[in-house]
Formats: structure tokens, sequence, C-alpha cells
């Protein structure tokens, strides 16, 4: 193990690996004369579609929401024109009825009303004419 | 030409006008350095001259986006690595080599290379490194060829000191152990 390690030891500090002469010295101005003048940041284009895609996203969201609610009213609302369920009996009761229904139930109340007092009205002539 | 120091170098870069002197700093300061980084992961010369160039191109194009919350050379280091990583790549999928096969084709190139005056032990030296793993083969170089800081070595590869020792210590097993067995 001690030899292994001396291997490896003995090659350290040892660079097999060279340059072309004067390499390091001219590699500055090497590497500045190849870049552009100014960091370029490629500032990346917003177009007036990437602004307005969210709002896009965001109407048809709502439209979408719109559509599925007319849909289910719309499913859920009887068609007037459809025709009834034969086994149910449907009453037609037209509006002036009601009219009449209430008119004929205060004539039996006031009937009844005057039934009620018919004996203390008599009583209370009978007493002013004495 | 007066050597900046690196906090002088920042400083300078937020004025555009002194923007392109300051990075003309940067590339004197760390330019050799890098290199060595870059040409220990590649070993061909030209592929490292290319892969320094592309790196301060990207650094000098991203220069606005950096903020200094991390240090300057920890920043063109991550650059410089990705540069490598993704050249390598490249190499394989020419190569028709897979990521878990040793980047031994690497070898050829190093052979084939001009700037390379190494003996056969060197050749079998980087026979060896090319067996580790891609980033155990990052660890290796920071530390056995640069004698790079853990903490540093931790920054710019974003792993933990504990991991990093770990991984240095086995890829030195390893290349003993390749070493031992070649020699």
């Amino acid at each position: 193990m001690k030899k292994e390690a001396n291997n490896l030891e003995s090659l350290k500090g040892q660079n097999p690996f060279t340059v072309p002469e004067g390499y390091f010295e001219g590699l500055t101005s090497q590497i500045m004369s190849q870049l552009p003048e100014k960091p370029q940041e490629k500032a990346k284009q917003v177009s007036l579609m990437d602004r307005v895609r969210p709002w896009l996203y965001m109407a048809a969201v709502f439209a979408g929401l719109g559509l599925f609610f007319k849909a289910i009213v719309f499913v859920n609302t009887p068609d007037p024109s459809a025709k009834p369920d034969s086994l149910l009996v449907r009453t037609e009761v037209p509006v002036d009825s009601f009219t009449a229904i209430q008119a004929e139930e205060d004539l039996e109340y006031l009937e009844y009303i005057e039934d009620q007092y018919t004996d203390y009205l008599l009583a209370e002539e009978l007493a002013l004419s004495e | 030409m007066r050597q900046y120091t690196e906090d002088e170098i920042v400083e300078q870069l937020r004025d555009p006008d002194k923007q392109r002197d300051a990075f003309a700093g940067i590339v004197s300061l760390y330019g050799e350095k890098l290199y060595w980084q870059i040409r220990k992961m590649v070993l061909d010369h030209e592929d490292a001259n290319d892969l320094l160039q592309n790196t301060f191109l990207k650094a000098w194009t991203n220069i606005d986006n950096f903020r200094g919350e991390a240090k300057l050379s920890t920043w063109l280091y991550k650059i410089a690595i990705n540069e490598c990583l993704t050249f390598l790549n490249k190499q394989r999928s020419q190569n028709n080599v897979s990521i878990d096969d040793a980047d031994v084709f690497l070898l050829e190139r190093l052979k084939g290379d001009e700037y390379f005056d190494g003996d056969e032990v060197q050749v079998k030296l980087q026979n060896a490194v090319l067996t580790l793993p891609e980033k155990q083969r990052l660890v290796f170089n920071m530390k056995y060829f640069d004698e790079m800081k853990y903490e540093d070595m931790s920054d710019i590869l974003g792993t933990s000191v504990g991991a990093l020792k770990a991984s240095y210590h086995h890829a030195v097993k390893k290349i003993e152990e390749f070493l031992t067995k070649e020699l």
C-alpha cells in the first residue's frame, strides 16, 4: 500500500502538458479580441401576444364557465313546446278564477259575521224603540 | 499592467465605462487557472483553448447578471466546468460512448497532441484518471493537480466538503490500484 501511495505521490507536481510558446502572455489579448464590444445580453423580446396571453387565458376560462352554466340552465329548463307526460294530469286554472274564489270567500265571511251579531243587533234595536 | 484584486474588478464592472477593462483584468487574473482546469478535463490543447474562449465569452455576455453574491472565481469555474461537461457529452455522443464508460477516446487525442510530452507513466496516470466517473475526475483534478481547498471546491461543485473528501479518497484509491495493476 505504501508503494502504491508512492506511485501517485511521486507523480505529483509534474505537468506533462505544455502550451505553445508565449501562449499565456498573449492569452488576455487573444480572448479580449474575440469578445463583442459590449456585453450583449440577449434581452428577450416581449411580444404583444406574450403580454396579452394571460388575459386571454383568463377570458377563456370565464367564457368557458359562462357556457357551462348556460348549458346547465338550458338542460334543466322544460321545453314549453314539449307535450306533458301522459300519466300526469295537469289542471290549468285561469287567473280570473282566483279572483272569483276570493270574492266568494269574502261574501261567506260577511254572512257568518251577520249571523253571529243578529241577536245582539235585534236586542239593541228593541231597546231603542222602547 | 497592474493586477487588480477580485474586489476591485467587481467594483469596476459596475461602471459601464470601465467594464471592458475590468473584464480584461478578470481574464488576466483567472485565464491561466481556468485553462489548466479545462485542459485537465479535455486533455487536448486546442479543445482547451476553444473552451476557455467560450467560457470567457459566456461570462462577458452575462456579466450584467453577475451580482457579486458568489465569488467571481467560483462563477467562472462553474461556467468553465459546464462548458467542459457539455463538450465531453458531445464527444461521447460522436464516439458512441456511454456516460458510464471511461473516456478512453480522450487518450487517443492526448497521444496525438503535440503539446503533451509526458512519458509512459504519465500516460498511464491520465488513463487512470479517465477511468473515474466525470464528477470524481473533476474532484481529483481540482485537488491533486490544482491543490484547491475543499471549501472552494464545495462552492463550485455544490457538494459538501465531507462528500468531496470521500470522493477524493475513493478516486486516489482507484487510481493507485489502476497504476499498481498497470505498472
